[in-house]
């Protein structure tokens, strides 16, 4: 008997057997005491394996024992403004503030930090957006910053050098090296030791991305250029030639030399809302299937996603996948241990995340299993060719139809954020397996030049009958491979306008004609934070009611009415949109949706007009990917007995 | 959405543009009425001054003697110098009920008097520097009564503000008279609103349930004289300001409202409009229209003027206001859209009614509401003309206050040198003695001190922190902006404002903390460093600052701003007073000789970096 059950689990397709991240990548949470606000803002080893953390609240924090189940913390130094970044060099920690990089060195060795060297300072106007991040070292002991835009309505550089990447040496010398950065809050280096940063969704920037920065490199937003005639400035543009609708960024930038375009884009709420921290895979194989790649946190997702990165051309490109997500409050920063886990900080402090702590440290720990994921994607003459960590099963990958691939793009333009734009399906003619069969090459029809092209893999199965743990990739083709003759027609600047948001019996946006006015007028404002700054709301049965919604952040947001109990359920629809999230809004067409507004850029105001349904408790949720957890109300509608008016 | 706080409202009202007056009204640079003037060029204001109070040009109280107090001839100054024979108390040729009360007062060591309003509930005057806990009997305080030979109620201020002997302090006092009904009984108690001791709240809303102890009078009345004690030892006061406040108050009648849909620019085109919707009104409010925005409201209506005199008249909204009284434009609010940014304007208006017409528009900004129409007039104070639901109410988030420990505490973080100057570089620095001082970096200017708590980091702390500024939790002592260290071309040389960050003859290079941790900043000049430590030495509040300089060749033309202020005086101790008596300077350690001069309607004390030996060594101590 006991055999024979053996004998049936043996025989159970792995893949009745529901696998998550977690079955490969595991989080584990570092307790903090009470007493301590660790709102990280920078991580850094020292040479003997400690921990140091810089914290928004200026301090320093040295962790003794960071791999044990629970670290003891001192703290090393206090009284920093805001430090969002930490490194460690030759006995002494390096922290970028507000104002300065700071140089903390514990020249009696009591455990605290007594000599706190200015590196270098820049001008500040006083805006609470000019974040200050890093410093990173060269390995010349040079250092790399970056210095945020003011937010003044939009990303503005009213002092020098807001918007640039600098180095500076140990002495304080100061070269600028690029611009066009709006909210670099991450950067790091390749396997190459070549600079990469992520950019955040905003003004001029479409969605968020990572860049590869050189000498005289401008990544996009224009502010950084009131600086570029600067006697040490590496570039002469002019803000002048940068008009506010540009299209097509890959196109512009044949014209304009310094113009670098993003090496990976990250497609907005589906990859992620604000891209932070870049960290390559040095552990050679201690972490598992990707040594070499390049992992990038996400501060409003609590989530880590994969870069696997190419060059063609002499100019790189790549993929990014999904890879962790689930981690507890806003990922900033992402460090190796010794001991090859990956340490994570986090905030959430003004900008709430989908882990809902309000700070927290975890490390990603690999179980040593390896999971069996789209490993890489390499553009070849007239496709791409797919790796997998695992041998694939041969009839399924040989199926064209198991790649849907379609492509898109952003627009290149002033406003804050942009829809996917021209978006097209390509048609696969051919998949062809590898001897091996951990490598797919896929001939194909629809390549675009400079667009992100969705790669995503349906039903495949491993050799041994696992599923794919993620089954989508997203490769920007800034460069076709050698030999491509395939492709479709370059769309000339062909951007079509925002599609505005279509009327309907859910989103009626004028007051209809037949009521002489609204009996209840709701006004609905934003708080910063993820939050409508109304948590409920009371209305009669009947009533005609006319919400307006304000939104006063610097972010996207929407307000939809849900049937009761049903905001996760819309939430998490909305989440799976994909790329048609942005053709409607981010709302699904499901019954629960009753009511909602467009999108709305910041600073914008819309109206609905609708009446209250029977009475119950209803509610209402901001359904852009990732804010649904935090940002909703209640709307409860009384029967009309119980109204008072 | 900026993250307003409720506190910068005041200061933002500062800057706003004064507008179209009518014809008989004055400009008013200012969101509220002059206070008036207690003159002090002589003494008829006060009613049959006894001999120990007289007016004089200044006074000088060094700050070691007790009870010394020195005079010198001229006005605008009172002064009690009681004698044996000689100490009555003095009381005002007029009375007030509910008065604003603003005042300097100098108090020599060890002395004692008060202010009386309505010559029975006491503010205490008193010397109380440097103590660390303060009753009702210190300065500030209000003076507990007395029945039976038995003290009861008083109330101790919430912080020990006081400033040192000698030196001016500044006392606010906002106080409401016991009201009576009509047959003269007392129905409510009379009320120290607030009250502020050198810009320190220290009591709120305290009642006194009768006159405190030494009042002149034991019963109460509506009004009365305010006095000035004068039995208990010497006091100085200048600066004298009062409103004092009566019953009379505006009244609107037939108000009448309509209500324009659309968004427009400005009022021009309502008179050729119709109305959505029009009617009467109990009350100005901009919640009659019930929708958000894409309106304007017209309201028409009368007002009664009580008593005949200057009126200022100020409009708050989330949209552009305007107002007419009697056919005439007398504020101009068009490009108001924000509620702590008021447009307002002085007008003379006689008793009577006069018809107004109140304009509001709102064509966006849904997210931001409210509509505020205020007045001050002859003896009305602040009063709000809209119901109070046109006006949301703001809540203050939670404080964020950084202690004091052990060990010297720094906090960088912006600071506001005033209301319109935010500095960057700047560090706060708290002693573990709780003498506080603020730095910036980037000038070595130590830019102002203050004694108690340390500071309040909510601006910075409280969810994205969008003014990133820190709070000084004491009564706070400007010293000087201007950056300490120069090199002026001559000594007539303008003294710069600030320091490039990119300058190479003087380059912030960081700080050492000593091993009792007390910050040592260091800067970088052409010739060598120099180190700049500032501790508490002494006892008292005060401040010592050492300045040390390593340099390889000698150097000329290299000053050192030791303070700036509007008057330096020269005291007979070797010390000075500096901005006339608001704090103590004392040289301690110097190769050159101080120079004072005056540049720009301003008094400097410089001292040239003169070296010995390679070394430049100042120190000087500030005490207040």
């Amino acid at each position: 008997m006991k055999n024979f059950i053996f004998l049936l689990l043996l025989l159970t397709p792995l893949s009745l057997l529901a696998q998550s991240e977690e079955d490969y990548y595991r989080i584990e949470t570092i307790p903090i005491p009470d007493s301590i606000v660790l709102e990280v803002g920078g991580l850094a080893f020292t040479d003997d394996n400690k921990l140091g953390v810089s914290t928004r609240r200026g301090e320093v924090w040295l962790l003794d024992n960071p791999a044990s189940a629970r670290p003891t913390f001192s703290r090393f130094a206090h009284g920093l403004h805001e430090p969002l970044g930490l490194a460690y060099r030759n006995g002494a920690f390096y922290t970028t503030q507000r104002a300065e990089v700071t140089k903390l060195t514990d020249t009696n060795n009591d455990g605290v930090a007594d000599r706190y060297k200015s590196v270098f300072s820049w001008p500040l106007s006083g805006n609470y957006h000019e974040y200050s991040y890093g410093p990173l070292f060269l390995s010349n002991g040079d250092m790399l910053v970056t210095l945020n835009l003011a937010w003044i309505g939009y990303g503005e550089s009213p002092v020098k050098w807001r918007g640039w990447l600098l180095k500076i040496t140990e002495d304080g010398n100061m070269t600028p090296i690029a611009t066009g950065l709006r909210s670099p809050a991450g950067f790091g280096f390749d396997a190459e030791g070549e600079v990469f940063y992520g950019e955040n969704q905003g003004d001029w920037i479409g969605s968020g991305r990572i860049t590869h920065l050189e000498k005289g490199d401008f990544a996009g937003n224009p502010a950084g250029l009131n600086w570029s005639q600067e006697p040490n400035s590496p570039l002469g543009l002019k803000r002048e030639m940068i008009p506010d609708s540009v299209g097509l960024m890959h196109e512009f930038a044949k014209n304009i030399s310094s113009l670098k375009p993003p090496t990976v884009w990250f497609p907005h709420t589906i990859m992620g809302i604000s891209t932070s921290d870049i960290l390559t895979d040095t552990t050679q194989g201690g972490f598992g299937p990707f040594a070499g790649q390049m992992f990038v946190g996400d501060q409003g997702h609590s989530k880590v996603m994969r870069v696997f990165l190419e060059k063609i051309n002499g100019e790189y490109q790549g993929a990014c996948f999904p890879f962790r997500e689930g981690f507890s409050s806003g990922i900033l920063r992402m460090r190796w241990g010794s001991d090859d886990n990956m340490y994570v900080g986090m905030t959430s402090r003004g900008w709430a995340s989908t882990g809902k702590e309000p700070y927290g440290l975890q490390r990603l720990v690999w179980t040593g299993k390896t999971p069996f994921e789209i490993k890489a994607i390499r553009a070849v003459a007239n496709g791409f060719e797919l790796e997998f960590t695992q041998p694939v099963d041969e009839s399924m990958a040989s199926q064209t139809s198991t790649y849907p691939i379609t492509n898109f793009i952003y627009s290149y333009h002033r406003k804050y954020g942009s829809p996917i734009i021209n978006q097209q399906a390509c048609q696969v003619h051919s998949a062809e397996v590898s001897a091996d069969r951990t490598k797919v090459r896929l001939h194909m029809d629809g390549l675009r030049e400079g667009y992100i092209h969705e790669i995503k893999v349906e039903g495949l199965k491993s050799a041994s009958g696992q599923s794919l743990l993620h089954n989508v990739g997203y490769y920007t083709l800034n460069n076709f491979a050698e030999g491509t003759e395939m492709v479709a027609p370059i769309a000339q600047n062909e951007t079509s306008e925002v599609p505005p948001c279509e009327e309907s019996e859910k989103r009626v946006t004028e007051m209809p004609s037949d009521w002489e006015k609204p009996d209840v007028v709701i006004t609905v404002g934003t708080e910063p934070g993820l939050k409508y700054d109304l948590s409920s709301f009371t209305v009669a049965e009947g009533d005609k009611v006319q919400i307006v919604f304000n939104n006063n952040d610097d972010m996207l947001h929407n307000l939809v009415v849900t049937e009761p109990n049903t905001a996760d359920q819309v939430g998490e629809e909305a989440m799976n949109l994909g790329l048609a999230g942005t053709d409607r809004a981010y709302v699904p067409m499901m019954d629960e949706v009753l009511f909602h507004t467009c999108i709305l850029q910041p600073e914008t105001s819309e109206s609905i007009y609708f009446v209250a349904p029977p009475a119950g408790d209803y509610e209402y949720v901001c359904t852009f990917p990732g804010h649904y957890k935090v940002m909703r109300g209640k709307m409860l509608v009384t029967s009309k007995e119980t109204a008072s008016r | 959405m900026r993250y307003l706080n409720y506190y910068l409202l005041f200061f933002l009202s500062w800057h706003i543009i004064s507008c179209t007056p009518s014809d008989s009204s004055e400009n008013s640079s200012l969101p509220y009425l002059p206070s008036r003037n207690i003159s002090l060029s002589e003494i008829s204001a006060f009613a049959n001054p006894p001999t120990n109070w007289s007016v004089v040009g200044s006074v000088y109280a060094n700050r070691k003697e007790d009870k010394a107090i020195e005079t010198e001839p001229g006005t605008g100054v009172l002064v009690n110098q009681p004698r044996e024979n000689a100490k009555g108390n003095l009381f005002t040729a007029f009375e007030h009920g509910d008065l604003d009360l603003d005042l300097e007062f100098m108090m020599p060591k060890s002395s004692n008097s008060g202010v009386y309003l309505q010559g029975r509930y006491e503010v205490q005057l008193f010397d109380s520097w440097g103590k660390d806990n303060v009753t009702f009997s210190d300065c500030g305080g209000i003076y507990q009564r007395w029945k039976n030979n038995q003290g009861f109620e008083g109330a101790t201020p919430h912080a020990n503000a006081s400033f040192a002997p000698g030196l001016w302090q500044h006392l606010s006092i906002k106080f409401e008279a016991p009201r009576f009904d009509s047959s003269g009984k007392k129905v409510r108690n009379a009320m120290f609103r607030e009250v502020q001791l050198n810009g320190i709240v220290i009591h709120e809303n305290v009642a006194v349930s009768g006159p405190t102890r030494a009042a002149a009078f034991d019963d109460e009345k509506p009004t009365a004289p305010l006095m000035l004690q004068g039995d208990h030892g010497p006091v100085a006061f200048r600066n004298i300001r009062y409103k004092r406040y009566g019953n009379n108050r505006i009244a609107l009648s037939e108000i009448s409202y309509e209500h324009y849909e659309g968004k427009f620019q400005s009022f021009d085109t309502l008179s050729t409009l119709e109305p959505q919707n029009s009617g009467s009104a109990d009350s100005i409010s901009y919640q009659v229209v019930q929708q958000p925005q894409d309106y304007a409201l017209v309201f028409s209506g009368n007002l009664s003027i009580p008593t005949t005199g200057d009126y200022l008249m100020t409009l708050r909204s989330a949209g552009g206001s305007w107002l007419w009284i009697d056919d005439k434009m007398v504020v101009d609010n068009g490009e108001g859209n924000r509620v702590d940014i008021p447009g307002y304007s002085n007008t003379y208006l006689e008793e009577g009614e006069h018809p107004f017409k109140l304009v509001f528009n709102k064509p966006g900004w849904g997210w931001r509401q409210g509509l505020a129409w205020e007045y001050e007039g002859p003896e009305i104070p602040v009063t709000a003309l809209q119901s109070p639901g046109s006006m949301p109410k703001q809540s203050p988030p939670p404080p964020h206050v950084v202690e004091i420990n052990a060990q010297p505490t720094l906090q960088r973080g912006f600071w506001w040198v005033d209301e319109e100057v935010k500095k960057t570089h700047t560090v706060a620095v708290g002693l573990p003695s709780a003498v506080n001082y603020v730095y910036d970096l980037s000038s070595a200017a130590l830019l102002a001190g203050w004694g108690g708590n340390f500071v309040d980091a909510t601006q910075m702390w409280h969810s994205r922190g969008e003014d990133q500024s820190l709070t000084a939790l004491g009564g706070v002592v400007p010293f000087a902006a201007s950056p300490s260290f120069a090199y002026l071309a001559s000594s007539q040389a303008v003294w710069p404002d600030s320091v490039d960050l990119e300058s190479e003859s003087f380059r912030y290079a960081g700080y050492q903390l000593a091993p009792d941790g007390t910050p040592i900043f260091e800067y970088e000049l052409p010739h060598g460093t120099l180190r700049d430590q500032i501790d508490q030495r002494v006892e008292e509040r005060s401040l010592h600052r050492t300045i040390t300089a390593s340099i390889d060749r000698p150097i000329s033309g290299w000053y050192c701003l030791l303070a700036e202020g509007s008057k330096i005086a020269y005291l007979p101790d070797g010390s000075y007073t500096i901005d006339d008596h608001r704090y103590y300077l004392t040289i301690d350690e110097a190769e050159g000789t101080p120079i004072e001069r005056e540049k720009n309607g301003k008094t400097q004390l410089l001292l040239p970096l003169i070296a010995q030996n390679d070394e430049v060594n100042i120190s000087y101590t500030i005490i207040w």
